[in-house]
């Protein structure tokens, strides 16, 4: 008989609080450094933000949407620059949101994430999340949230190497008609017991007409807000 | 409308705020923000022009038209057309072509009047226009009654269609009789016209082809098919077009994104969306398919098997498109029948003769047979009454749920399951007060040692909210939502909603077996008797036929559990640590839909941690234990490949089809392809344990399957059948 399986599977480090992970996940490539966003940094990289963003997009954002997060909750971009380049460019990005879900959990949102191709793979990207988390969970945070396309292998990977789990698929969720899964984390137990005005309708049992329950011109009555924000990489 | 320049004053104001403010109302949100303009950015602003660019599409409409030109414009509208059917909006679609844009907007008043130029005579005599006229106005009825179709059942904007019309009315006042005339008139100038004859049979190809397919909408908004003959030409007819789509010669500007500034000025210019040219026939061809053959659904002459019947049609592959479903959906409530049958109150209680009431005096349709004069008889009926009410809606919802997109349909059952377990409970209520008032006698069900009461109606929620536990699991699995690492405890859990279903199953037969022995016992009369030990006889079958079903289910999905618990303690899938959560975190979330229900209760973390990894038996233990279950799975798949997807004798309605030709019947095609595919994974779970029981030792083996082991995804070589998910390893 084989001895492989009475060893149990590594222990998981349940002891260590939720904070003390990120130093475990974050790297520090060379030549890399992190800045959290400031809105004085605004002149210097949004443009480079939008720019890299919106390589990855069938159609752009308009500034509207990246001032809608940066000014809101600067804190939470994290951006990756090259230090070897003389106006230290940018290479990657990361823009979140946090706050209460239709009144239930607090939740993070990670709106944007990406890195400049030729960087990919030297942990940029995950390092990036892994500060935004960090810092979500200093801030009272009860789950974190995002969508992703459902053939981004890579984000996904990224994700589910965090700790999150896909919670649902969303049909033709993105303009260009591609379908995502809705990632979740949640960071304190009970998450899912929590309340939210929610209502969900299902379809009949009141006498709405089925197609003004989801109407995008009624977001109150989406099955998710967050549904509305469905163009391209977030 | 009074203008004002406000550059000057804008430009003031700006001045004053220093760089870095926001002003935002506290109101604007993100959906806001999503939808708000950059004024200037061509991209987003749909006022904005480059210099010298007139804000008017270029074509002229009254240019003459080459016959290979009107081809091109009919095979890009049909295109087009196949966009919008599968979601997209108009206004990057159909409504991006000029014609199209003329014939609707300003709103015709009259059939005459929607022409490509208005008020002008010369228009009528005009040969290639008369026709692409005739070809757009088929098109534009059509889209009318596919919308009206759609929008009639449940559907989801934008996901599954996009109905923002544009205040374009699609003709909708003019009736499918004038306009299939205006093309008869068509296809006489056309014959008349001296084109090449050739190109002239392709023209009148399409036309007569878009007169088919509008016949074909106009009997399905009546509930009915048409008949196999027109079904067999249309496709022939598609056959000709895409043979001679080639002839094709492009025609510049006449479909342009500037259109849509006239739809709508607030919204940012779109691209056009157009799909390829194969794409195109193979569309059409599936769809039309597709809606022929879910009139099959008809034949079903019971619940038991029209829910088979949806379901076939709901995890064919590809799902149908948004129309067909539509369709399929429509066939619930059609003139108040459901399934052009029965009404929902005897649809609903031939169900639960068939589970948990045959031969029952609770049943309105069986009451004068078996009614016993109970005191209670009264209260009894109007606790039945209650049942009905509350339990009706939810039962036939479950049928509809099938012709949701498939993420809706899992998303859908997450919130059902957590109705019928409430409606489980108030039944349970019911139950025992019908228990009082008719005396029932306890009788003892197998493997237990107290006598039980029947609970009939909660008996019945119960089977089905398992099948919707089963059911969620299941499509969850079908859609990937599991990652690799979960895939163990998924198929555990699987295993043990169906291992439950299984006792009740049990527990439901038992209990028609003791009716069936009163009935027997009984001094009603012979025929009466008779009737009631075939209903009893009926009840049996079928549930045999779940329970066979759930034992091939539940032991495919055992194997499973125990090859993911090997790739597990190999580490083939695994994730690395350290995470941002833990164990009892992602259990949580995983488990939300289940988390609440009062039966059966989710076990803790932990017990289904050690449920899950069965630390205690050894690799080779649970190995010769995985090949012992994928035989069986195979053997218990194969017992079920041999009967048929309909229990019950299919109904002689007229709209049965059987297949043409003496071929089997769509439905049985699909349930053989259903069940062999079950038999295949089956058969591909057992080679795989096979693989892992050869590299029991081998390190090099397992390192390469770190490298090389997938999960095939839907349509990939290797997914036998949606619901099982078989790792493809070195
Ligand atoms: C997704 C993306 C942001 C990843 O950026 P990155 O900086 O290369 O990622 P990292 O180097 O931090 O990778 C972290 C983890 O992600 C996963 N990952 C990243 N790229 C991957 C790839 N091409 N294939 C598979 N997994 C990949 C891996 O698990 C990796 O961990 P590992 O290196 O320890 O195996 C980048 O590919 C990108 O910009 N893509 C386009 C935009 C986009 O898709 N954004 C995500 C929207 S939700």
């Amino acid at each position: 008989m084989s001895n492989e399986q009475v060893r149990p599977s590594a222990p998981v480090p349940t002891t260590l609080p939720l904070s003390e992970i990120g130093k475990l996940i974050q790297s520090n490539p060379p030549n890399i450094s992190y800045i959290q966003y400031d809105i004085s940094l605004e002149p210097k990289y949004l443009p480079q933000i939008r720019a890299l963003i919106s390589k990855d997009l069938s159609e752009p954002y308009s500034i509207y949407v990246y001032r809608y997060f940066l000014y809101q909750w600067p804190e939470l971009c994290f951006i990756a620059i090259d230090t070897t380049t003389s106006e230290n460019d940018l290479v990657a990005v990361v823009i979140c949101k946090l706050e209460r879900h239709r009144g239930g959990p607090m939740r993070g949102y990670i709106a944007m994430l990406a890195t400049q191709e030729m960087h990919r793979g030297r942990g940029l990207a995950k390092t990036l999340v892994s500060k935004a988390i960090d810092l979500m969970i200093a801030k009272n945070a009860d789950e974190i949230a995002l969508e992703t396309e459902e053939t981004n292998t890579a984000a996904m990977r990224l994700y589910e190497s965090l700790g999150f789990l896909r919670s649902k698929k969303l049909h033709r969720y993105y303009l260009n008609g591609n379908s995502a899964y809705r990632l979740l984390l949640y960071l304190k137990p009970g998450v899912g017991q929590i309340p939210t005005d929610d209502f969900y309708d299902p379809f009949g049992y009141n006498d709405l007409p089925p197609s003004a329950q989801d109407d995008p011109r009624f977001p109150q009555g989406q099955a998710d807000k967050d549904d509305l924000f469905r163009r391209g990489i977030v | 409308m009074i203008t004002h320049d406000i550059t000057d004053r804008f430009r003031t104001a700006a001045n004053v705020v220093v760089p870095g403010t926001l002003i935002k109302d506290t109101q604007f949100s993100l959906f806001e923000a999503v939808g708000a303009l950059e004024v200037g950015d061509p991209k987003m602003d749909s006022g904005c022009l480059e210099l010298g660019e007139s804000p008017e599409e270029q074509f002229d409409l009254n240019s003459p038209l080459l016959p290979e030109e009107l081809l091109w414009l009919m095979d890009q509208l049909l295109n087009r057309e196949v966009a919008w059917l599968t979601g997209y909006p108009l206004s990057q679609t159909l409504f991006t072509s000029v014609h199209i844009d003329r014939l609707l907007w300003p709103d015709p008043k009259t059939l005459d009047e929607s022409t490509f130029v208005r008020n002008d005579a010369a228009q009528a005599t005009n040969l290639p226009h008369a026709i692409l006229r005739a070809f757009c106005l088929l098109l534009v009825k059509s889209c009318s009654l596919v919308l009206t179709m759609v929008t009639e059942q449940h559907y989801y904007e934008e996901e599954d269609f996009t109905t923002q019309l544009f205040n374009r009315e699609l003709l909708h006042r003019f009736s499918s009789e004038s306009i299939l005339e205006n093309a008869q008139y068509a296809l006489q100038v056309l014959q008349s016209a001296n084109f090449e004859s050739e190109v002239s049979t392709a023209l009148a190809g399409r036309i007569r082809l878009r007169c088919e397919i509008l016949q074909m909408l106009v009997h399905h908004a009546a509930g009915q098919s048409i008949d196999d003959t027109s079904f067999q030409a249309m496709h022939d007819i598609f056959d000709q077009v895409q043979s001679t789509s080639s002839f094709g010669v492009e025609v510049k500007d006449a479909f342009s994104t500037k259109l849509q500034r006239r739809l709508a000025s607030t919204v940012p210019p779109r691209p056009m969306v157009t799909v390829s040219m194969d794409q195109v026939w193979t569309f059409w061809h599936q769809m039309l398919y597709d809606c022929q053959n879910i009139f099959s659904v008809h034949a079903a002459g019971h619940s038991q098997d029209l829910l088979t019947a949806y379901q076939l049609f709901a995890y064919s592959c590809p799902q149908p498109s948004p129309y067909p479903r539509a369709l399929l959906q429509s066939f619930l409530t059609l003139n108040s029948m459901v399934a052009s049958r029965l009404e929902p109150l005897h649809f609903l209680e031939e169900d639960l003769r068939s589970l948990t009431l045959p031969a029952s005096p609770l049943l309105s349709t069986s009451r004068k047979d078996y009614g016993t004069p109970f005191f209670g008889k009264s209260e009894i009926a109007k606790n039945m009454q209650g049942f009905v009410d509350k339990v009706e809606h939810y039962f036939i919802t479950v049928y509809r749920v099938f012709c949701l997109n498939a993420c809706r349909i899992r998303r859908t059952f997450c919130h059902a399951l957590v109705e019928w377990d409430a409606i489980q409970g108030e039944m349970e209520e019911i139950d025992s007060l019908i228990q009082s008032l008719s005396l029932e006698q306890p009788s003892l069900p197998p493997g237990s040692s107290q006598p039980a009461f029947s609970f009939s109606l909660s008996s019945w929620v119960y089977h089905h909210k398992l099948t919707i536990h089963r059911l969620t699991i299941q499509t969850g699995i079908q859609q990937m939502i599991y990652a690799p690492h979960e895939l163990a405890g998924m198929h555990y859990y699987l295993a043990s909603i169906c291992g439950i279903h299984l006792n009740h199953l049990e527990r439901m037969c038992h209990f028609v077996v003791d009716r069936d022995t009163a009935i027997k016992q009984s001094d009603f009369r012979v025929d009466i008797k008779a009737k009631g030990a075939a209903e009893c006889k009926m009840a049996l079958d079928r549930l045999f036929r779940q329970y066979a079903w759930i034992k091939a289910t539940n032991l495919v999905a055992s194997a499973l559990h125990i090859i993911f618990v090997v790739l597990n303690r190999w580490k083939i899938f695994s994730v690395s640590k350290p995470l941002y959560s833990n164990d009892a975190l992602r259990y949580e979330i995983r488990m939300k839909p289940f988390l609440n229900l009062v039966i059966p209760e989710l076990m803790s973390p932990e017990e289904f941690a050690h449920e899950t990894n069965m630390q205690q038996s050894s690799t080779e233990v649970l190995l010769d234990e995985a090949a012992r279950l994928s035989a069986s799975a195979k053997k218990a798949w194969e017992e079920v490949s041999k009967t048929s997807w309909n229990i019950f004798p299919l109904d002689e309605a007229p709209y049965v089809r059987t297949g043409t030709d003496g071929q089997a019947s769509v439905l049985d095609t699909k349930w053989n392809d259903d069940v062999k595919g079950c038999v295949r994974a089956s058969i591909a779970a057992g080679i795989c344990v096979v693989k892992l029981k050869k590299a029991m030792h081998d390190e090099a083996w397992k390192e390469k399957a770190k490298k090389e082991a997938m999960l095939p995804g839907p349509g990939d070589k290797g997914r036998w059948h949606q619901w099982w998910l078989v790792p493809a390893l070195p």
